[in-house]
């Protein structure tokens, strides 16, 4: 029996059938000994961009996350 | 005319009498007050004299004194004024010297200050270029936008993967 894999994704608007397939595809064809459970939340503050939660690995490609570091390096080059 | 010798006799005794009298009685203590009296006048100019003399010295005495005591104070007002002159310099050095390193520290101070300041503006100005740039980049992004930018974002994912 297959074990299950949680996959999160959150994006500021919802996904496309097509961006679904997409990523559930590429997470079985990585974890293929698991059933993949992909839950997407729509979450308008991330502003632009996808973040993906594979188990314990998280790829934030957010443009919210990205203007955080740009702060982030702005605040310690001063 | 004769000459009576007895008369001229007692005339010249009577003469001696009266002249020996006057001489006793009157010449003599004359003579003697005249003595004295001259004796005194010597006296009172010797006194005199010396009394001048006296004065003159003291009067001398007195310019030497005087003179002696114009040069001592003159030398004491001398060595005053050059002691002020000399506190003058020392407190007004020290008077610098304080006001420098007060201004040294009020200069520092404000300089950290400014950098404080400066810093924190910086600082404040970057929270809101990137809050500036949230809300310009969430306004601007049109659904169309947001699935291209997903869509470029999940290719370079996808291939991490």
């Amino acid at each position: 029996m297959k074990s299950t894999l949680k996959v999160t994704v959150i994006s500021a608007i919802k996904l496309t059938p097509i961006q679904v397939k997409k990523i559930t595809e590429a997470v079985e064809k990585k974890h293929t000994e698991s059933k993949v459970v992909l839950k997407q939340v729509v979450d308008p503050s991330v502003i632009a961009g996808i973040k993906i939660t594979v188990g314990s690995e998280e790829i934030d490609a957010t443009v919210y996350t990205k203007l955080e570091k740009l702060h982030l390096q702005l605040k310690q080059s001063l | 005319m004769d000459i009576q010798w007895i008369q001229i006799l007692f005339q010249a005794v009577n003469f001696s009498v009266v002249l020996g009298a006057l001489t006793f009685l009157l010449y003599k203590p004359v003579l003697k007050m005249f003595d004295e009296r001259s004796q005194k006048i010597a006296e009172g100019q010797k006194a005199a004299e010396t009394a001048i003399k006296t004065q003159e010295q003291l009067e001398l005495k007195s310019k030497k004194m005087d003179s002696e005591l114009k040069k001592e104070k003159a030398q004491v007002l001398k060595e005053a004024q050059v002691e002020a002159k000399a506190k003058a310099t020392d407190l007004l050095a020290a008077a610098k010297k304080e006001a420098q390193a007060e201004k040294s520290k009020l200069v520092a101070a404000w300089e950290k200050e400014k950098a404080a300041l400066l810093k924190e503006t910086k600082q404040d100005m970057a929270d809101a270029v990137i809050a500036v740039s949230a809300k310009v980049i969430g306004q601007s992004l049109d659904s169309k936008a947001q699935q291209k930018l997903i869509d470029t974002e999940l290719e370079a994912i996808l291939k991490s993967l």
